[in-house]
């Protein structure tokens, strides 16, 4: 086998080109897109989006999706944001805690409709992404949290920490990116939500509590759009029930996917899933950096997902026709 | 005895499957299971593996009366399930496949790479396998798949392994392996329950053999003392003759329907030539991977050809695709039924019916009903295919059953070149025999036969005349009169 044969044998390969070739190509156009600014604007919209896809990547590669998790992250926004009008002085570990657990509970509640009725987990989460959505409008009785009414040690979460004044949030993210990737490549659960994806039937009769494993992935994927919640509201200063989250689900799906995770379960990888998002995020900031006008915006990420996924399946067709594994 | 049962009886929804089963395994001991699908020796070793609890009767595993409740528990008790198909992780890597749901420590531990790849390699020497346990499982044979699951029940020390019709999907080469493969275990201590179809493997890799009949076990032999005729005896309880190959009117005729001249497909196949009557059965015997079903492909127009011609009714054809090879008058069964034979959730009516779209339907596109279901009973009836109602799904019906639907549907479309490939795979004796007929019947009433079978005594009771290939060309062309199956084999092989 060449250099270049296990080259091509790299998963994250694919993406990784794109992002090469995407950021080569912008600095040629306007080498403003290579300042400091830019690459900062790109660092402090990834976190929240990143810490979604953790969770969302779990429920994939277990053969499920969450499309609920925009609704649970405006839920849990409201939540918090609701208790510091009564509490401002609420700390932010305790914040942590409360947004985790509000975003685990309605994981859970998602993992136990689709593990216990059996019903496909499309179905299932665009039904509660409606209910959590309504309970956002019924909680907050429609109305919107402020700016002043979040206090402002939550809200230098995103702006600047004890570590070289890199925002918080971003430390925090990957922080949970790395215990994601350890929990998913290295531990005994991790390789059992892999063989779950992979083949449901086989993961049962081998003895994995199947439910377990995937509520499990529910359960985190919840509770770390619980988190972005929190994120939301440091970042954005506000929370709106009918703005709040709305569409972000296509935003971490696409980045998902993007990265490489088979939407047939059984693959896909942290690295991969964060080059995805990493990729989103530098279109996000390039777009009005090379003037092209925000109404693209979608257009272009819905372009990529195609394009992504193409390469992706051609860089398998060529892997295999190098191992001599198709039609042998 | 290493496994006992006492009196064991399935009910399901209130029918009898499995009735009294007084059933003896040893250690070190091959014993195989015989019966025509649905006799009950499937439901069997599902109770003794976990995956059905029994309605009645008592398990012992070392003296020791057990309750397997679970496939777990089963593993647990030391006995493994292999599965026909090999239920496997493809996405994982082998030694991850041979340690899933056994892995040390709890959910969050680390996983012990190091540890179970050289705990892999240590159990793969020892049944003679070499395959970097670090690999993706996803490109392995099914054989090697097969062998991994082994690997699998020897890492968590079980004692009895029931192995469900390994053989099927497996080449003569690798069915050779796989018994060096059981005689090591068995020496060892193993008791191992094999199910096949295939006589001559029972007689060669077993010790003693039982046999089911309509839920009831009929009876347990010492294989030296008991003949392939008084087995089939047992099973069915009629005798099977043998058939001989039919002439019919249309193979004294010279008239070829299909004239196939060098054939080449780079890789696959090169300087396939052969012609082909009305109403004759031509053979295609080889190993697996010879070729032959790249070939019928091509003709179908499921693959494409590099180079060659085919002239069929004197006119040169290409049938650039499956949909315009069934308007040529082509069919082509294929030989793995669950993934490009049958539609599975769907009625076997549907399914019958499915390559005819436009028989069915009226001006506007609307499928008629009633159309579909009388084409459907007709083959119903013609073929005993055996089913509660055309309502059915097909996936419920068995392998037999199935494969009847399957050539039903082809039939239906009147085909004057029909390729079956690997037509009586999993099927049982008695719907073997049914399916013979149903292909001598064919070739009487004119269709032109092309069958792909790695079953030599099938090639022999119905082939006019039989080509044999190796890797990817054709090494001779035997008449039905000069052909035994030592001369094929020979062809075959060098």
């Amino acid at each position: 086998m060449t250099l270049f044969d296990k080259f091509l044998r790299i998963r994250e390969l694919g993406i990784f080109s794109i992002i090469v070739v995407f950021v080569i190509v912008a600095a040629i156009i306007d080498p403003r897109f290579m300042t400091l600014d830019s690459w900062r604007a790109v660092f402090l919209a990834i976190p929240l989006i990143l810490v979604m896809a953790m969770g969302q990547m779990m429920v994939i590669i277990c053969r499920h999706v969450d499309i609920s998790i925009g609704s649970i992250l405006a839920f849990s926004a409201i939540v918090i944001g609701l208790l510091y009008i009564q509490f401002p002085g609420l700390s932010l570990w305790l914040s942590l805690i409360i947004t985790a657990f509000v975003g685990l509970v309605m994981g859970l509640i998602n993992g136990f409709i689709v593990t216990r009725f059996n019903v496909h987990s499309i179905i299932v989460t665009l039904g509660t992404l409606s209910l959590y959505r309504g309970l956002v409008f019924i909680v907050s009785g429609g109305r919107q949290i402020d700016r002043n009414d979040i206090p402002e040690h939550v809200v230098s979460f995103s702006q600047t920490s004890f570590l070289f004044s890199i925002p918080g949030i971003l430390i925090f993210s990957a922080i949970i990116v790395v215990i994601t990737h350890l929990v998913m490549r290295h531990s005994v659960l991790g390789r059992e939500i892999y063989a779950t994806g992979s083949n449901p039937v086989a993961a049962h009769l081998k003895g994995i509590n199947v439910t377990k494993v995937t509520l499990f992935c529910f359960g985190i994927c919840g509770m770390l759009a619980g988190v972005a919640g929190l994120f939301y509201a440091s970042r954005f200063g506000y929370v709106n029930p009918g703005v709040t989250g709305v569409g972000i689900e296509f935003i971490v799906i696409a980045g998902v996917i993007i990265g490489g995770t088979s939407i047939t379960g059984g693959s896909g990888s942290v690295l991969g899933t964060f080059l995805g998002i990493l990729l989103l995020g530098i279109i996000n900031v390039a777009l009005p950096v090379l003037n092209i006008p925000g109404e693209f915006q979608k257009a272009i990420y819905g372009l990529i997902i195609v394009v992504a996924l193409a390469l992706d399946q051609l860089i398998i067709y060529r892997m295999k026709k190098l191992s001599g594994g198709i039609n042998a | 005895m290493q496994l006992k049962t006492n009196n064991i009886g399935k009910t399901f929804s209130g029918v009898n499957v499995l009735r009294n089963v007084n059933f003896d395994l040893k250690p070190g001991e091959v014993h195989a299971l015989v019966g025509e699908n649905g006799a009950g020796k499937s439901t069997f070793v599902k109770v003794l593996s976990g995956v059905y609890t029994p309605t009645e009767g008592k398990i012992f595993l070392d003296e020791k009366k057990v309750n397997i409740t679970s496939p777990i528990v089963a593993q647990k008790n030391g006995v493994s399930l292999i599965h026909q198909e090999p239920q496997s992780f493809s996405h994982l890597s082998v030694a991850e496949n041979i340690f899933m749901g056994h892995m040390e420590g709890n959910n969050f531990s680390r996983v012990k790479w190091q540890d179970i790849n050289n705990k892999s390699n240590e159990i793969l020497e020892s049944i003679g396998l070499k395959i970097d346990p670090k690999i993706i499982m996803e490109g392995l044979s099914i054989a090697d798949q097969q062998m991994i699951e082994i690997a699998g029940a020897l890492s968590k020390n079980s004692k009895v392994l029931i192995m469900d019709e390994p053989t099927s999907p497996l080449t003569p080469n690798e069915v050779g392996k796989l018994f060096d493969i059981v005689n090591k275990l068995k020496s060892n201590g193993m008791a191992i329950i094999f199910i096949s179809h295939r006589l001559e493997e029972i007689r060669q890799i077993s010790d003693r053999v039982t046999i089911f009949r309509d839920g009831d076990l009929i009876t347990t032999k010492n294989i030296d003392e008991v003949s392939n005729e008084e087995i089939i005896k047992f099973m069915i309880g009629r005798n099977i003759e043998e058939i001989e190959v039919k002439e019919n009117q249309f193979i004294k005729n010279d008239e070829y329907i299909l004239n196939v001249k060098n054939l080449s497909l780079s890789k696959k196949f090169k300087d396939i030539s052969f012609n082909l009557k009305k109403g004759e059965i031509l053979g295609f015997a080889g190993l697996v991977g010879a070729g032959r079903t790249e070939v019928a492909k091509s003709i179908f127009g499921a693959e494409k050809f590099d180079e060659g011609e085919i002239i069929y009714n004197g006119e040169s054809i290409i049938n650039n695709s499956p949909n315009e090879a069934i308007n040529n008058g082509f069919a082509y069964v294929p030989e793995d039924r669950k993934q490009m034979g049958i539609f599975g959730p769907v009625a076997v009516e549907d399914n019958v019916t499915s390559a005819i779209p436009k028989d069915i339907s009226n001006n506007i596109g609307l499928i008629n009903s009633k159309t579909v279901s009388t084409m459907t009973n007709d083959y119903i009836n013609k073929f005993n295919i055996i089913l509660t109602s055309g309502r059915q799904l097909i996936e419920e019906l068995s392998g037999g059953n199935q494969q009847k639907c399957i050539i039903s549907k082809w039939l239906l479309s009147k085909p004057k070149v029909l390729i079956l490939d690997e037509p009586t795979r999993g099927v049982d004796v008695g719907v073997k025999s049914e399916m013979y007929e149903i292909i001598n019947k064919l070739a009487e009433e004119g269709t032109a036969i092309i069958l792909i079978s790695s079953e030599l005594p099938e090639i022999l009771s119905l082939s006019h005349r039989i080509i044999v290939m190796r890797e990817g060309k054709i090494t001779k062309i035997l008449n039905n009169k000069e052909a035994t199956q030592e001369k094929i084999m020979s062809y075959a092989i060098n």
